[in-house]
């Protein structure tokens, strides 16, 4: 196995497998691989990526207690850039761009006309004119078509930017251990240059998709296992680990963020209409300003709140007993009220928790829903019902994330 | 008297433009029209003739009272033949054109007059649809539903057999309606030249029969079938249309391009001249090309990304140019007023399209010549490709114009002769003179795919824009070009209920509509 390594993506080819050009390797692949005992990978945007390293549980608490790695490299990164590309942005987001400074980060869903999002991401201001936007699903036509009467250029940088989410309260630690005193002291959504102790450029972001303390790091590829040799010489004492996405996944419903594909569809790809959402359908009107300048989908959003908010709503549910309630239905007095999207054990809060999508009349907090939680019983299928109590889907919010 | 605020702004001086202002003006609103250019008509005046012109727009504007006059007769044409005289279509005389046809084909004879009948009666049936607002697919609104069940009984009421026939025509090649009923060539080409001229379309293109039969939609001044000419045609149309739009109490400046539509969170406030003047009303009416009012003058800063991509991708290139000939005198193989068409055969047509498509100058391109008097004559040229493809206008226009003359005297013998000057106006110079992206003179291409529900983008073709308080008037919008007046009708019916109604935000405390 390890030999088929050292095998060109050319020579992995097979005409029994005709489905395109196989996964790409990240750039930090060498490392990932001699680590993945659990031999576990799966497809993200064309590259091989990690599910699992070795155990789960190990892998989740490095998370929660010490630090973690997660490559990010196949998440895709768009730069923008151009006099007009403040406007660009501004035009595409549901937040104000023009009070976000260089040298910060928002995140921000960003919609079609009919205000259905398209996708959501961190945006990144590197400086007055540019911009570098990430995300988990192509959009460069549809930034283009943003940009498009505006002196602003967007192009596709993923392949150009290897990236490395260093996450978990002991993450800010183990970059001072590194000599990387200045990015550890970044500010929550902050993001810099800085140089790494052997002089190679790097960018730093203090973002991530835990909900914990945690930075991302971007380096040029050939400049990848350079930056991960150096990080885990020094994770001994800061329990670092590196995890897959099992891990990230439990962690991410955790924090209550949402991902494409699981709480919904974005709507440039969307099959039916019912599987797209507004913001605020997914619990992000935080992230949307009406009243800013125009932005693709405002009048859509304005309109939506006029008629008194999005029929169906994305909301926490805290549930009774252990069964995860992965794709539980979910009923209110006998009549159907919505439907769980992710759901996990929590280890840290000791609870079960879920994210669900339900009838916008049962999205307060407090609600009591019933839900039947059906589950694998060695081979047959269990089912349980069990009360599910509506809460806000923010589960595990240390207050160290921000410290 | 000029001041900075009004009721209603119109934006365009042709006649669609005219008709929105003088419709708004006797509504009562005080109303402005902005016209880029120093004189009124925009692109009215490219068309040889004025034959369809909508009964509801002369009557709400009294223009018969206000001096428009319909000629008594229906314009003849003339089938160019070379080296044979032409084949005379007078439908003035249905005797003799039978007798003609049937000179050449005894089954074409019987067989043109019923297609004349029938393609009347189509149209007669697609004419409820055209001084309609078009329905919203929201079938959730019962007013939007009620609009389709009338717009639905309306066809119905054709009879089934009609109903079926439309509906198997419409989207057909025109080619393939002409090769069923006629065997002529030249009556074959007149047939697929009506129902190509002015778009990008061949003989053998799709849904070419829909532009025929819309072209035989019922007009003013003519009884149901038949085609009434104005007297005068565009230019007499637009003096009894500014004289309306003047005596209703609009203001009308010449020479004041509008250089931006001024918005404020979404909604139209007033526009700004190239002159720098700011110009205020709550209601904005543009009858310019919907890329020009929405992309250029609005920006795509104050409008959705997908909005601007649908309006980028509408079709609209130009592919007709005019060619006009001044004459010491009428050449003898022609009588003023008729119309002579060079469009021998169906392969004819198609051939000189194949060229144009792949950016060539048709070698014998389709002509229609018009002799709008004694000594003027004005040739719609089919097709003349909006970018030339291994050289330009500038360089090839002489050399074309030259041409075309060259074979207009082969066909009209004597007509050399008499020619002063040949002034020939390309898709380009239309762009440029009209605003016109593409220089198509219906704006955007008549294709069952951009009209009606989907004109000038598939959501809004209800006259309003995303930015409230502006509405389109003008070809772009449904039904479309030709010289209907039913866009600038619709245009500012649409905006004159929307105001009433309440749609749009209060105007500000101290002006705007009373």
């Amino acid at each position: 196995m390890i030999e088929s390594l050292d095998m060109t993506p050319q020579q992995t080819q097979s005409p029994l497998l005709p489905r395109g050009p196989t996964l790409k390797r990240s750039p930090f692949h060498p490392r990932l691989a001699a680590l993945n005992l659990a031999n576990a990978w799966e497809a993200w945007q064309g590259y091989t990526t990690a599910s699992l390293f070795y155990e789960l549980e190990d892998e989740y608490f490095a998370v929660r207690t010490g630090s973690s790695l997660y490559d990010v490299s196949p998440m895709l990164k768009y730069r923008i850039h151009g006099p007009d590309a403040e406007a660009v942005v501004d035009r595409l987001v549901t937040k104000r761009i023009d009070r976000l400074k260089p040298g910060r980060v928002a995140y921000a869903p960003w919609c079609d006309g009919k205000g259905r999002v398209v996708e959501e991401g961190t945006i990144f201001r590197l400086s007055e004119s540019e911009f570098r936007i990430n995300c988990a699903e192509h959009q460069l036509a549809w930034f283009e078509d943003a940009a498009w009467g505006f002196d602003a250029r967007v192009e596709e940088v993923t392949d150009e930017i290897a990236g490395l989410a260093l996450q978990g309260p002991m993450s800010k630690e183990l970059l001072r251990r590194v000599g990387l005193d200045e990015a550890a002291a970044l500010p929550f959504f902050g993001v810099g240059d800085f140089k790494t102790a052997e002089g190679a450029p790097l960018t730093v972001s203090r973002t991530g998709f835990t909900g914990d303390l945690g930075y991302e790091l971007w380096v040029a590829p050939d400049r990848a296992l350079d930056l991960w040799d150096a990080l885990m010489a020094e994770g001994e004492e800061t329990y670092l680990r590196p995890i897959g996405s099992k891990a990230l996944d439990r962690v991410r419903i955790e924090a209550g963020h949402i991902l494409i594909n699981v709480e919904f569809v974005g709507a440039r790809h969307a099959i039916r209409e019912s599987q797209t959402r507004t913001p605020a359908g997914l619990g992000l009107d935080w992230a949307v300003d009406l009243s800013k300048d125009h932005f693709t989908g405002k009048r859509a959003l304005v309109a939506e709140r006029e008629r008194g908010g999005p029929k169906k709503r994305l909301v926490g549910l805290d549930v009774t007993g252990r069964k995860p309630a992965i794709g539980a239905y979910l009923y209110r007095r006998g009549k159907e009220a919505g439907q769980v999207t992710s759901a996990c054990w929590s280890p840290i809060l000791k609870k079960n928790i879920a994210l669900a999508t339900v009838d916008a009349a049962y999205a307060s907090e407090g609600t009591i829903l019933d839900a039947e939680i059906y589950y694998l019983k060695e081979i047959t299928q269990g089912k349980v019902d069990a009360a599910a109590r509506v809460v806000s889907p923010r589960f595990y919010q240390p207050a160290h994330r921000r410290g | 008297m000029s001041q900075s605020r009004y009721d209603a702004i119109v934006i365009g001086g042709g006649h669609n433009g005219l008709i929105a202002a003088a419709l708004a003006a006797h509504a009562g609103r005080r109303t402005l029209l902005l016209e880029a250019g120093e004189e009124l008509g925009g692109m009215a005046g490219l068309a040889p003739s004025v034959h369809r012109l909508s009964a509801t727009v002369v009557e709400a504007l009294q223009l018969k009272r206000r001096g428009l006059a319909f000629s008594a007769s229906a314009q003849r044409t003339g089938l160019l033949r070379e080296g044979r005289g032409p084949l005379s279509l007078d439908p003035n005389d249905p005797g003799a054109t039978h007798r003609a046809i049937a000179g050449e084909s005894a089954a074409d004879a019987d067989g043109w007059r019923r297609l004349q009948t029938r393609l009347a009666r189509l149209a007669a049936g697609l004419a409820p649809f055209l001084e309609e607002t078009p329905p919203r697919l929201d079938l959730a609104d019962w007013g939007e539903r009620w609009k389709l069940m009338k717009l639905g009984f309306a066809v119905r009421r054709m009879g089934r057999d009609d109903m079926r026939d439309l509906l198997r025509i419409l989207p057909l090649p025109v080619a393939d309606l002409a090769e069923e009923e006629l065997e002529t060539p030249e009556l074959q080409g007149l047939l697929a030249l009506d129902a190509v001229m002015g778009q990008k379309m061949g003989a053998r293109s799709p849904n070419t029969v829909f532009p025929l039969v819309l072209r035989h939609a019922p007009g003013a001044g003519a009884p149901a079938g038949a085609a009434a000419l104005v007297d005068g045609g565009a230019d007499a149309l637009i003096d009894a249309l500014a004289r309306a739009a003047r005596e209703e109490g609009a203001e009308i400046r010449t020479d004041a391009p509008v250089a931006r539509i001024l918005t404020q969170d979404g909604v139209a406030v007033g526009v700004e001249t190239a002159g720098g003047e700011t110009i205020e009303a709550p209601v904005i009416l543009s009858s310019a090309h919907p890329k020009t009012t929405l992309i250029d003058l609005v920006g795509p800063r104050a409008l959705d990304a997908d909005f601007v991509r649908t309006l980028r991708c509408a079709r609209g290139e130009g592919m007709t140019a005019r060619l006009d000939l001044a004459l010491d005198g009428a050449p003898e193989a022609a009588a003023p007023g008729e119309r002579l068409v060079h469009a021998p055969s169906l392969a004819h047509i198609e051939t000189a399209f194949d060229q144009a498509k792949y950016g060539e100058l048709p070698d014998d391109p389709p002509l229609e010549v018009t002799l709008e008097s004694e000594t003027r004559a004005a040739a719609l040229v089919q097709y003349a490709p909006r970018t030339l493809r291994g050289t330009n206008w500038a360089e090839a226009r002489e050399a074309f114009a030259k041409r075309l003359v060259d074979r207009m005297d082969a066909l009209i013998p004597g007509l050399k002769a008499r020619v002063q000057s040949a002034t020939l106006t390309t898709p380009e110079e239309i762009e440029g003179r009209f605003a016109a992206p593409g220089g198509h003179w219906h704006h955007l291409e008549l294709g069952l795919d951009q009209v009606f529900l989907l004109r000038p983008a598939p959501g809004w073709a209800q006259y309003r824009t995303p930015i409230e308080g502006l509405f389109l008037c003008g070809a772009g919008a449904h039904p479309g070009g030709g010289i209907t007046g039913q866009p600038g009708l619709n245009g500012a019916r649409a905006a004159l209920a929307a105001a009433k109604a309440g749609l749009r935000r209060p105007a500000s405390a101290d002006g705007g509509a009373q």
